[in-house]
């Protein structure tokens, strides 16, 4: 086999930036193979990595410390694994390309998935991702978790089910999958998977034998995954679906209770992300869920999505989309009473059994609030055509947005987005539900941010990956800009003017920021002027100290004084440091040498 | 296109039916048709009326050994005498109050749905039954005890041991379920969840792992409705057992333009465990394909009945081979069709060797699958017999993988000679059962059918092979209704041992023996003519014919009924003088109308009217015409004339054979006459009176205007004023007369008595037509 190389390249001054000069050198690291999956240990910092196979294990600074090889290896998409080659005479060496890589802090393990032999599962050691702890490849299609095809993507999210023993015990841990079907797939859709032995059952086999939903075989429906999330006792999965009859590409949100062994409470609707001008984005790339803009800060979903082919006419358009959470929930409920009472006549076409067909509404009374998770006697699984609209928060053409997430500096909204083309853009959004993008970073050119982007620890960083780079970014460059002025036209909502420290910082990085104006918000307040001196001006030979408006506090100042005699511009700093402060432009006179000049009389 | 073809199968239909009624006229009616009273008077009829507080008989299980029937009913389980199902035991196993409030809570009918309805009814050993019930949507499986012996006597349920029931019993007791068990492990068609969607075959019991056939894949089951189960040997060696389902399901889709049901034939390997990697705890050896039964029609476009009612299997010698009796019914709401179709094992088995459906992808044609089929065939049984693998856990990978790809068979199984032996297109009711048992008759063996209806009748049914065994003429026998009320039966089982039938229905059950010889009559000829292969006549009656007995007197002729061949006393069978029919006076009023009632017995005799004038020796047939009305029920004659008045003779003409049934003679009093007869008060001539206002006893139902209503007499008003007059004189002479009342009452007295006499004595031809 051959041995891997990896490569640190650290950047010279001639990588490619949107603000001239970068004050922080840029790490990064390159894989050899595409890279497929990034997740980031919230405690570590440590940076895991899954690719076309390989996996790797990074510092937070994206120096290498554990890689693993992970194929190619002898398959064949027809074949059950483990692979002989007397049974499978197809097989011929395959790529491994991970499909999923999540991590079980509370066990301090590591999921990952391939798509080689029917995308079987392991756990790995999160300190050491070389100690594999658990993989097992003959027992059959039990163990097929992820999809096996290249293309089709499969999201997963490890949580907790089970009884909480009342001591906030974190019950069972296990994984929820989605994940679309290719040609030789297992046909299961969404399932709910153990990470422990239980019962007999090894990991990664059915959480029960009712968690697992397949598509008929002739569901003309074919599945993209773009998210899967979780909201108090509901997991959520946002995915695309092509149906046949009629022609359309749909984006769903599906929910379901997490205690839910049966599955009787997977209700799922449309997600439609509609332009100012009712123009509908119908493809979903990627999602994010944090608090939104408005003051009570609860859950959004921020989507990005775009256009079909068909409806932008050649040019890629794309928007941003915002779901309050219990906007959704909200309309679930709705559409569970519709169906409960027993929908007739047009709602028969609105409800549908997903990935199979027809649904039966039939009265239940109130069924939805006494079964807040559904029973055996309520229609299951549930779906609705009657869905959510979101009005795009941002449109954008000419771009192909690819990723997204969202952080909150000082309770203001920051979105970032990826895109196609290799950009990040930067974008503040208002309670008001206004968008401003404020800047962008050229990662590489036409390089495709992947959907994978994601804060380090303290959030002080940004982890992109590109097909086979990772890249770490600052969030901001506050210290970037050198004067109040600079600092206020960068309209990065990460930087304000630390008055006391003469510098665009964090507010975090200020210190008495939390005191009224010492710390100017680059949009919010103004810097410090004079707006007004008293008197207007002074002669030559006042003496005395004056107040200053809009200055922090009493501070002593030194008045110099130009040689002009007519106006001097008076700087302001402080006293103990060198910080300026303000200047302003102060008339002067003296009367004496007034007197004495004949063009000064009027 | 799919409209094209249903108008086209629609017009077919309407043709269909109008040449079956154009040929059949008298062949396709049953030959008997006996009412519910008529069966009850004729003790041919025991009947168990239900409980109050239960329904739904529908799951029967014979026990010739102990001769018991055991019922599962709603909340109960019967076990009835062979001999006569009056004499029962039964056990009550209703659902707990908390159960059927939840079972309502989830919006289900607390009487039609939230009860335990058994669904499953098995013989588990020597000392059990295994029962399953709907527990009020919640399944629920116990065993009963029944003894080891007969004479214990023994019928009680298990209360300490109950079981889950999903997989087993449906949740919903409307569902279909078909099930089998067989050495402690019990096969069952079922869904096994509570909306009624998840349908599977499942194997549970036992000590394996319980075994079902893939979920959520249409290919294997498309919305199925389980008919039957039954067990079939494929070689003498046990290994190779195969269990067969009967079913019917949704085509699959692109099998079919727009939706369709399909008769279904699935087989498993009795000794399939799944497999080991794929298809775990899933049959790895199952295979469906379509079973046919279908008329072919004109430019090669067949009329098909798709819906499977019902299977019976006969038994031959060879178990390897019974005969599979299939009813299936129209998939259309206005065309209401049966048939019966008889399929082969062997042609099953082809089918199943034959090649598999195959496509590509949800948008490709079904094909027959051309590539390599793996080694071992998908669908072999692991034994020693055909190959060297031992269990299902060891079959190959691909195996597997194209098993589960390829669940359906390309061909499907068409029925012996290729058509049904027996249809029913021009009538209101459906068949929904089917029995068959194999009678030994003087000129061979015969299968008689007995099909249960919708409408609460038995249908017996006879096939006989005209000039070949290819070409089957079927005879309907008997036509008998079983239940005081039209209602669908739904379950049938005959006990050869006892000769009895034992019917089901949601309302009841119904016993009946096999045969009724004695009812064809009581003349060689007659009992000839039935063609029932149970009867023979035996010189002095018509009675059970028995293959082992040699008596040289006894005469039956299955095959062709001809009397005249067979029985030597018909000589004289145009001689009215001799015994074996009735005679008449009946009196008429000049210009009203009279009516001569004269039915065949048989439905498929014609009548055939003479007419001898008084003095006269010559017999003429009797023209219709305006005046003259052929009916069903006899002859009509309006406005009667004098010259009407003579001998008329009723002879009923079956299979070439005249015998006749009834001669009247007709006496026309003219109008003058009968004003004075009804004038004259103290009138010895009783009779005459009586006759005049024969049938018109104010407390008896004015039968013939519903009979005038149907012919739709002109005159009706007219007829009805007559007898309104005729009456109301009668009453008012009465009355005017109190001084003579005691005499007059006496008088009527004896008139009334007169009358019953008469009436006892004449019954058959007195009573009011049948109801038409």
């Amino acid at each position: 086999m051959a041995s891997w190389v990896w490569t640190l390249i650290l950047l010279s001054s001639s990588w490619p930036a949107g603000h001239g000069s970068r004050p922080w050198k840029l790490e990064f690291f390159r894989s050899k193979t595409e890279l497929n999956h990034l997740v980031v240990d919230e405690v570590s910092g440590t940076v895991y990595l899954g690719a076309v196979n390989a996996l790797y294990q990074l510092t937070a600074d994206l120096q290498l410390v554990h890689a693993v090889e992970t194929g190619p290896a002898l398959d064949n998409k027809k074949c059950t694994p483990p692979i002989e080659p007397s049974q499978c005479q197809e097989a011929v060496d395959m790529d491994n390309v991970n499909k999923l890589l999540l991590l079980d802090r509370p066990a301090g393990r590591l999921v990952e998935c391939g798509s080689l032999f029917k995308g079987i599962c392991a756990l790995r050691e999160l300190g050491n991702i070389s100690h594999r702890i658990f993989y097992e490849d003959s027992s059959g299609e039990k163990s097929f978790v992820a999809s096996n095809d290249e293309r089709v993507s499969t999201v997963g999210l490890v949580t907790s089910v089970g009884k909480d023993d009342g001591d906030g015990g974190p019950g069972e841990r296990v994984l929820f999958v989605g994940k679309g079907n290719g040609p030789h797939d297992n046909g299961i859709i969404i399932s709910t998977r153990l990470l422990d032995r239980k019962d007999g059952k090894e990991a990664f086999e059915a959480y029960t034998d009712h968690t697992a939903f397949k598509a008929g075989y002739l569901s003309a429906n074919t599945q993209q995954f773009v998210a899967v999330f979780e909201d108090g006792d509901y997991v959520f999965f946002i995915f695309n679906q092509q149906d046949k009859q009629p022609a359309k590409n749909r984006t769903i949100v599906a929910r379901m209770c997490k205690q839910d062994s049966f599955y009787y409470s997977y209700f799922e609707m449309d997600l439609e992300c509609q332009g100012a001008s009712g123009d509908v984005y119908s493809i979903c790339h990627a999602a994010f869920v944090a608090p939104g803009p408005t003051p009570e800060a609860s859950q959004v979903l921020f989507a990005v999505f775009s256009k079909d082919s068909k409806g932008s006419g050649g040019t890629p358009r794309s928007a941003l989309c915002l779901f309050p959470l219990e906007k959704i929930h909200q309309k679930m409920e709705e559409n569970r009473n519709k169906c409960y009472m027993g929908a007739q006549g047009s709602s028969s076409e609105t409800f549908y059994k997903p990935f199979h067909g027809d649904i039966q509404c039939v009265s239940h009374g109130m069924a939805s609030q006494s079964f807040r998770c559904g029973s055996e006697h309520l229609p299951y699984p549930l779906g609705s055509r009657d869905g959510l609209v979101g009005t795009a928060t941002l449109q954008r053409d000419g771009m192909n947005l690819t990723a997204v997430t969202v952080t909150t500096e000082n309770g203001h909204t920051v979105v970032l987005l990826g895109t196609s083309g290799g950009r990040i853009h930067k974008v503040f959004l208002r309670a008001d539900g206004t968008s401003m993008e404020y800047g962008s970073i050229l990662v590489e050119m036409n390089k495709r941010i992947e959907r994978d982007l994601v804060f380090s620890t303290n959030g002080t960083n940004l982890y992109v990956m590109t097909q086979d780079k990772v890249l770490r970014f600052p969030v901001q460059e506050c210290l970037s800009y050198t004067t109040c002025e600079q600092c206020k036209e960068s309209r990065d909502p990460y930087c304000g003017w630390c008055v006391l420290e003469g510098r665009c910082t964090r507010k975090i990085n200020c210190l008495r920021a939390e005191e009224k104006n010492h710390w100017l918000w680059s949009w919010g307040d103004s810097c410090v002027t004079v707006t007004s001196a008293q008197p207007q001006n002074m002669s030559r030979r006042a003496q005395g100290e004056r107040l200053m408006r809009g200055l922090p506090t009493h501070q002593t100042f030194i008045l110099s004084l130009s040689t002009d005699h007519v106006e001097v511009l008076i700087i302001l700093t402080f006293l103990r440091t060198p910080v300026f402060l303000t200047s302003h432009m102060y008339p002067f006179y003296d009367c004496k040498e007034a007197m004495s000049l004949k063009e000064n009389v009027p | 296109m799919g409209w094209l073809q249903r108008i086209a199968y629609l017009f077919w239909g309407v043709l269909l039916a109008a040449r079956a009624n154009y040929q059949n006229m008298k062949n396709n009616v049953p030959r008997l048709k006996l009412s519910y009273k008529e069966m009850l008077e004729s003790n041919n009829v025991i009947t168990f009326s239900g409980l109050t507080n239960s329904s739904s008989y529908h799951t029967f299980l014979l026990d010739e050994e102990r001769s018991r029937l055991y019922v599962g009913a709603k909340d109960h389980i019967f076990s009835f005498s062979l001999v006569n199902i009056k004499d029962f035991q039964k056990i009550a196993w209703p659902v707990s109050h908390t159960r059927r409030d939840e079972c309502k809570w989830a919006g289900k009918d607390i009487l039609k749905e939230c009860a335990n309805f058994i669904k499953v009814l098995k013989a588990y050993n020597q000392t059990h039954l295994y029962a399953c019930g709907t527990g009020a949507f919640h399944p629920i499986c116990t065993y009963i005890e029944i003894g080891r012996h007969p004479e214990d006597n023994i019928f009680k349920l298990e209360d300490s041991h109950f079981e889950n029931g999903r997989g087993k019993s449906p949740y919903d007791p409307k569902l279909l379920t078909a099930s089998l068990l067989i050495d402690g492990e019990l096969y069952s068609g079922t869904a096994a969840d509570f909306m009624g969607r998840d349908f599977a075959i499942f194997r549970t019991l036992g000590h394996h792992h319980p075994i079902r056939t893939e979920q959520h894949d249409s290919r294997w089951l498309n919305d199925p409705r389980f008919i039957s189960v039954h067990l079939i040997p494929e070689s003498d060696n046990p290994e190779d057992d195969k269990v067969y389902f009967f079913f019917r399901e949704n085509a699959i889709d692109g099998e079919h333009s727009g939706k369709a049901t399909h008769a279904r034939i699935g087989q498993i390997c009795k000794n399939d465990f799944g497999g080991h990697r794929s298809l775990v705890n899933k049959w790895t050896t199952f295979l469906k394909a379509r079973l046919i039964c279908s008329v072919p029609g004109p430019n090669g476009i067949d009329t098909h009945f798709d819906e499977l009612q019902d299977v019976f299997l006969m038994n031959s010698k060879d178990p390897k081979n019974p005969i599979v009796y299939g009813v299936f019914t129209t998939s259309s709401n206005i065309f209401k069709g049966s048939a019966v179709c008889m399929y082969s094992m062997t042609d099953v088995r082809r089918v199943f060797l034959g090649p598999y459906a195959h496509r590509d992808g949800p948008n490709y044609q079904w094909v027959p699958y051309q590539g390599r089929v793996p080694y071992p065939r998908p669908g072999t049984c692991p034994s020693k017999t055909f190959g060297g693998f031992d269990s299902t856990k060891d079959l190959p990978d691909d195996v597997i993988t194209f098993a589960r790809s390829h669940p359906a068979m390309y061909n499907p199984v068409f029925p012996i000679n290729n058509r049904p032996i027996m249809i029913k297109t021009d009538v209101k009711y459906q068949f929904t059962q089917i029995v068959v048992d194999r009678v030994d008759a003087e000129d061979g063996q015969y299968d008689v059918m007995f099909i249960g209806t919708d409408v609460g009748t038995v249908l017996k049914v006879v096939s006989i092979p005209k000039e070949t065994w290819h070409d089957l003429e079927e005879v309907l026998l008997e036509e008998m209704t079983v239940f005081r009320e039209p209602t669908t039966i739904t379950a049938m089982k005959i006990s050869t041992k006892q000769q009895q039938l034992y019917i089901g229905s949601s309302t009841g059950i119904a016993q009946l023996p096999l045969h009724r010889c004695d009812i064809y009559g009581k003349a060689c000829a007659e009992c000839c003519l039935a063609r029932d292969p149970y009867c023979a006549w035996d010189g002095s009656s018509c009675s059970r014919y028995f293959p082992t007995a040699k008596r040289r007197t006894r005469r039956q002729d299955i095959r062709n009924g001809d009397p005249l061949t067979h029985c030597s006393d018909l000589q004289h069978h145009d001689n009215y003088h001799g015994h074996g029919f009735e005679e008449k006076i009946i009196y008429g009023v000049e210009n009203s109308s009279t009516f001569l009632e004269c039915s065949p017995k048989s439905q498929r005799a014609l009548i055939y009217w003479q007419f001898q004038r008084q003095n006269e020796e010559r017999k003429e047939e009797i023209r219709v015409d305006d005046r003259i009305i052929k009916t069903e029920q006899g002859l009509l004659l309006r406005s009667l004339q004098r010259k009407d008045s003579g001998i008329y003779l009723c002879h009923a003409v079956e299979h070439g054979f005249m015998q006749t049934l009834l001669k009247v003679t007709l006496e026309v009093i003219d109008t003058d006459h009968l004003e004075e007869l009804l004038h004259k008060d103290d009138d010895g001539d009783s009779a005459k009176t009586k006759d005049i206002s024969n049938g018109m006893t104010p407390n008896q139902k004015v039968w013939y205007r519903d009979f005038m209503q149907l012919i739709n007499h002109p005159n009706l008003n007219t007829m009805d004023e007559f007898c309104e007059q005729v009456w109301k004189r009668d009453r008012k002479q009465r009355r005017q007369r109190p001084g003579n009342s005691q005499v007059n009452s006496n008088k009527w007295k004896h008139l009334q008595e007169n009358k019953k006499g008469r009436n006892r004595r004449t019954h058959e031809f007195e009573r009011a037509p049948r109801s038409v």
